[in-house]
């Protein structure tokens, strides 16, 4: 769709945050909040999403972040109430466990949906602010019924429920009065997760082949005796396997899948006539998640902001925007003027809960 | 005046237009093709420092300009008297990243090590008694479904024991409220536990293992030192904080990093919580003239008990003593009886079901060294090799490393009962070893790897599988 004027040039995203620099801020920070009992921590991530967006360029122009570090405290409070909440309903008893866990199933589409528009609507690009328009009411099909659909269809609908939350996200972002759009199909979800799932079999078989070769006793063992102890050295060898299959499957299949993912939703979504383009290599991902995995190990987590450089930097750079005609015409939103978009966001708080 | 290029950016439009700042006195002037502006410079809102990124200049009005210039920036904000914050300039040193990297692994530490204890213990004083009895309930019912049995013990005993325990002095004057339970500990075997709520659940295996009452009194007392100190509801409550807490540092990392430091982090913990309990309960059978050794002899028969039950696979596990719920038990023993032929004499008669003969017949075939924590590793090396027509040799060496060959001796041997029986038959050395001698030892514990004896004259015995000495 967006070869079409053979004129069209692209954009790329460039991305000057440094490891060193942004270790120093880091480290600062996070002593700050340790020191203060976590309360500095909603300046610093305002701090740290700064860093971030204002280093991020896009047509000789930067990024921004304006999100208000009271609102983040609050969103905290809450992400941890929650938290407790539920860990101490689990010591009362499983049923109180169950009633906090459906409860917190309920109120998370509507603090997704917060945690979307204050995002959103706190970024800004060339003086004109992004916003979120998503309902609750989508939010909730969105986030609740189509993952529940996958759940009682055995995941079988899970590419689909990725689609609708990716839809729902993209297609009620806008940028001053522009509104995006995305035209991924769940096809296209369906096809990498397929492709994911015989991977992870076809990897699953062959690491199940070089056990056997390996350890050839084990397999024999069982077959001739039912001594326990065979037994309990079977199951062992068996969870020991399994631990190397699922990393296995995780630091082979994870960067694919992320790179994969980010260039369909990306190469998919629009705004108005102007396009996206984004091609992350996987293998370029994977060396990066795998030697950042090694570097957090063996700096006990001190490598974290090299490590979140170095991801940034790749993802930010391996994308472009491909503008059709002229990009000073992107005009603000008349109805909501920048600072009556603040005085709104006040009521807004940020929901973080990433881990 | 100097000047500072920068892009403009009026908050309607996406356009961006040339324009140069400079300063008159209070005042910054945005100058550019179509606008000219001026504006207080405390108006102003001026974005931090950020590495290459543009410095920005933000309008009340919602406008902004991006300044690429950062020195000639720097020099305009200087001239305008405008300092950078106290955070920023700590982010532009390598020194304050280094004493921060100190300051956060110190707070990490001392947060570990007092602070996460004393916060467990002000919240577990805190929780209400209904809550805690809900957690009690639960965990029993838990248990009761997946391992334990009803308990055969006759009420009149299971009573003897409970009034037998209440007619203890206590040394803090009284017991929090407790209850004691009677299960049949199932695959657990020989235990007793100490619930949030106060019930104490003790198994039937524990009282048979146990040589008398005063050793079931003994554990009780260490199960009351548990609940005295509010153990099992800190362990929860810190579990529950320090995973939080790991789980956010590594976050993102990967959540299967994040769950393992956690799990190491607790053992501490939870070694610390049993030596307290161990302390509580020295005192309280002190102060009822029953000998504190008797917790000792109850723990090793615990352990013997375990070791037995699960044909010693334990010892070759080098994450033992970090991760097992009851960690370092001989190290507690030891600190409780200072006695090691105390512990020897206990194992033997600790190990009610005795390894089958056929499996430890089967596991002897092979040639067996004397283990470096065996005390009489010092002596001198010795390689026995046991043959599967019932014959051995041994060959003993003047040093532990194998040199200097003193003697060989010709034996049999053959297993019955679960004691490993060998007859001399002859030797090169007829001065020192009388034929026909017969050794008669307890197999504890035997694996591919590792055998543990007790011999007929009270000791414990280590044999490590290998033909060769186990020198350093």
């Amino acid at each position: 769709m967006s070869s079409i004027n053979p004129a069209e040039h692209t954009e790329r995203l460039t991305f000057s945050g440094k490891g060193g620099e942004y270790f120093r801020i880091w480290i600062v920070n996070l002593a700050l909040s340790i020191l203060t009992l976590g309360i500095y921590s909603a300046w610093a991530k305002v701090r740290r999403l700064k860093y971030f967006y204002q280093n991020t360029r896009l047509a000789d122009s930067s990024f921004d972040f304006h999100g208000d570090p009271v609102a983040i405290l609050k969103g905290r409070v809450i992400a941890v109430i929650l938290l407790l909440a539920y860990n101490f309903s689990g010591m009362i008893s499983p049923r109180a466990a169950l009633v906090t866990f459906a409860l917190l199933v309920l109120v998370f589409p509507w603090l997704i949906v917060r945690s979307l528009r204050f995002k959103l609507h706190n970024s800004s690009y060339r003086g004109l602010r992004f916003s979120f328009r998503g309902t609750n009411r989508n939010g909730y099909v969105t986030f609740l019924l189509f993952p529940l659909l996958a759940l009682v269809t055995l995941y079988l609908l899970t590419p689909l429920a990725h689609q609708r939350i990716k839809r729902f996200q993209h297609s009620n972002s806008w940028y001053g009065s522009s509104q995006f759009a995305f035209n991924a199909g769940s096809g296209a979800f369906f096809a990498i997760y397929g492709k994911m799932l015989l991977m992870a079999i076809l990897l699953i078989a062959l690491a199940a082949g070089g056990a056997a070769l390996m350890q050839p006793a084990v397999f024999t063992m069982t077959g001739a005796g039912q001594s326990e102890e065979a037994m309990a050295q079977l199951v062992s060898s068996m969870l020991g396997f399994m631990l190397v299959v699922y990393l296995l499957l995780f630091v082979l299949l994870g960067p694919w899948f992320a790179a994969r993912m980010q260039n369909l939703v990306w190469n998919n979504t629009t705004l108005e006539r102007h396009s996206f383009a984004s091609n992350v290599q996987a293998r370029g991902l994977l060396w990066i998640y795998l030697s950042n995995f090694i570097g957090i190990l063996l700096t006990l987590g001190l490598y974290k902001p090299f490590a979140d450089i170095r991801v940034a930097r790749y993802r930010l750079e391996h994308m472009a925007f491909v503008p059709v005609g002229d990009m000073d015409a992107f005009m603000a939103d008349q109805q909501q003027s920048p600072t009556a978009t603040g005085e709104e966001a006040a009521d807004l708080f940020d929901f973080d809960i990433s881990f | 005046m100097d000047e500072v290029r920068a892009s403009y950016f009026d908050g309607l439009t996406a356009r961006s237009q040339p324009v140069s700042l400079s300063l008159h006195g209070k005042q910054l002037t945005v100058s550019g093709d179509f606008l000219t502006r001026h504006e207080a410079l405390s108006s102003l809102e001026i974005s931090e420092p950020m590495g290459d990124a543009p410095r920005i200049v933000r309008f009340t009005d919602g406008a902004h300009c991006e300044v690429i210039d950062q020195t000639a920036f720097a020099r305009l904000l200087r001239d305008a008297g405008i300092s950078d914050g106290l955070v920023v300039r700590m982010q532009a040193r390598w020194q304050w990243a280094v004493i921060a990297v100190l300051l956060t692994v110190i707070t990490a530490a001392a947060g570990y090590r007092w602070g996460l204890p004393a916060a467990a213990d002000w919240i577990a004083g805190r929780l209400p008694d209904s809550l805690l009895a809900g957690m009690g309930e639960t965990t029993l019912e838990i248990l009761d479904e997946h391992v334990f049995g009803p308990s055969q013990l006759s009420p009149k005993r299971q009573e003897g024991i409970v009034r037998a325990f209440a007619r203890l002095r206590v040394p803090t004057g009284s017991l929090p409220a407790y209850s004691i339970e009677f299960r049949d500990g199932g695959r657990i075997g020989a235990n007793a536990f100490a619930l949030p709520d106060g019930t104490i659940i003790v198994t039937d295996q524990l009282t048979e293992i146990a040589g008398d009452d005063e050793e079931i009194l003994a554990v009780l007392a260490h199960e009351a030192g548990h609940l005295e100190g509010g153990h099992s509801l800190r362990r929860l409550i810190q579990g529950s904080i320090g995973g939080f807490v790991v789980g956010w540092y590594l976050g993102d990392v990967s959540s299967v990093a994040a769950g393992l430091p956690s799990a190491i982090l607790q053992a501490r913990y939870s070694r610390e919580f049993e030596r307290e309990a161990d302390r509580f309960a020295m005192q309280m059978l002190e102060l009822n003239d029953i000998p504190p050794v008797a917790l000792a002899r109850i723990l090793q028969r615990m352990q013997a008990d375990m070791q037995c039950a699960i044909s010693g696979d334990t010892p070759g596990n080098p994450f033992g003593d970090y991760l097992g719920s009851h960690p370092a038990t001989s190290e507690r023993i030891s600190t409780l009886a200072g006695n090691k032929a105390l512990v020897a004499e206990i194992v033997d008669s600790a190990c009610k079901t005795p390894l089958d003969d056929a499996g430890i017949e089967e596991m002897m075939p092979g040639s067996w060294v004397i283990s470096p924590d065996d005390p009489d590793h010092e002596y001198g090396g010795v390689i026995g090799e046991y043959r599967a027509d019932g014959t051995k040799q041994t060959v003993f060496y003047e040093t532990n490393k194998c040199e200097n060959r003193v003697a060989t001796t010709q034996s049999r041997w053959w297993v019955e009962n679960g004691y490993l029986y060998t007859q001399l038959e002859t030797s090169d050395r007829p001065d020192v070893f009388d034929e026909g001698e017969l050794f008669k030892d307890r197999v504890v514990s035997i694996n591919s790897r590792q055998a543990v004896l007790f011999s007929e004259d009270g000791y414990r015995l280590y044999r490590t599988r290998s033909n060769r000495c186990l020198n350093e």
